[in-house]
């Protein structure tokens, strides 16, 4: 796996703008969304099984981010926390580069290893937000 | 340090959708000539589909589509509503106002949600691609079989009260031949990336668990 710093190609996509956009209109519809009090999302497992999925919690984790309460919003979903700040530290950087048009960061040339770590790496943190999720007092999503 | 070019993937020259001659065929005839391709022959489609050369052709594709199929759908329902099927019995006062407003925002911010859907819903299947070791082609791959899949199946919102059903199914399944075809990645593989996200979230192993339930009844039933 290499870092490269380099100018953005002539035909290469602008992650930066695209993620960044979309990032953005997600978070302006979602608002509009609540603004207009439409119905929140409702997970068919809870409803039948009485037990959280993995993403169960995430739109209350996202509303608790947003209000600055990361305590809250960890409890809610410590996945869809990190995410979020991942997300957050992003948007900083994509916004960075486009304003001061800094060479773009890329990370290229995984080996079959690194790729083979990296997905036992998502897979731990997938069944163990879920395990955390199902640990928690039934009742409470 | 020297950076490797960018989009370094070596694959062969593909001929590409008809929506690729627009120019020479007319924004209608490719349309509607790409959207019968994807329907009835999505091995063939997505086999010929170009991997690369841009995001803005597909998008308007899957925008195009997909705003008309949307838009169609929210009348639907916001009429169904009015004439008092699906209503809410408790308080019908608030319901149809609320869903007044909120069905005429939605109708105007269709094309928006339709975007950020794509968008989204491209690379959450790419990460799913990526976990599954099944991609092998790169992110704009993906978001080429989403957008001309969803451009072609979602006008048939415009069938009524099944059109929902029939969308959905045949989605999941455009999207299974067309990551596997495009991505030339085995079929497993892919229908297992476009199953992850159900699995994983909402209700998708009770899915799996009534299909296979289902299955199983109908063999243990099975005399022959």
């Amino acid at each position: 796996m290499r870092f490269y710093y380099r100018p953005l190609a002539r035909d290469e996509l602008n992650h930066e703008l695209i993620w960044l956009a979309v990032s953005l209109g997600s978070l302006a519809l979602a608002v509009a969304w609540f603004a207009l009090r439409l119905p929140w999302p409702h997970c068919l497992f809870l409803a039948v099984t009485g037990h959280p999925c993995v993403t169960c919690g995430a739109t209350r984790a996202a509303i608790a981010f947003f209000h600055l309460d990361f305590w809250s919003a960890w409890k809610w979903n410590p996945l869809v926390f990190a995410a979020l700040c991942g997300l957050s530290i992003f948007d900083a950087y994509a916004f960075a580069v486009l304003v001061i048009r800094a060479p773009r960061l890329r990370v290229v040339q995984f080996t079959r290893s690194e790729k083979s770590f990296l997905r036992l790496i998502a897979v731990i943190l997938l069944l163990s937000n879920w395990i955390y999720l199902l640990s928690r007092p039934r009742g409470l999503f | 340090m020297v950076a490797p070019p960018a989009g370094s993937t070596t694959a062969a020259p593909r001929s590409g959708l008809p929506w690729d001659e627009r120019h020479s065929k007319g924004l209608f005839h490719g349309f509607i000539e790409t959207l019968q391709m994807v329907l009835s022959k999505p091995g063939a489609a997505f086999t010929v589909m170009r991997r690369e050369g841009g995001l803005g052709e597909p998008l308007l594709f899957g925008l195009i589509g997909g705003s008309f199929g949307f838009i169609v759908y929210l009348i639907y329902n916001l009429a169904f509503q009015s004439l008092g099927m699906f209503a809410n019995r408790n308080n019908p006062l608030t319901h149809l106002i609320g869903a007044g407003i909120g069905g005429i925002v939605l109708i105007v911010c269709a094309p928006l949600f339709v975007l950020i859907g794509i968008f989204i819903g491209s690379v959450i299947l790419h990460l799913c691609l990526l976990l599954l070791g099944g991609a092998k082609q790169s992110f704009e791959t993906t978001f080429r079989v989403v957008c001309f899949a969803g451009g072609s199946v979602n006008p048939l919102l415009v069938i009524p009260f099944c059109g929902g059903l029939i969308v959905g199914v045949w989605k999941i399944v455009l999207y299974c031949i067309g990551l596997a075809r495009a991505h030339e990645t085995d079929t497993g593989r892919a229908v297992l990336a476009v199953f992850l996200p159900l699995i994983l979230c909402c209700g998708g192993v009770i899915l799996c668990a009534m299909l296979f339930g289902g299955i199983g009844a109908m063999m243990h039933n099975w005399n022959p």
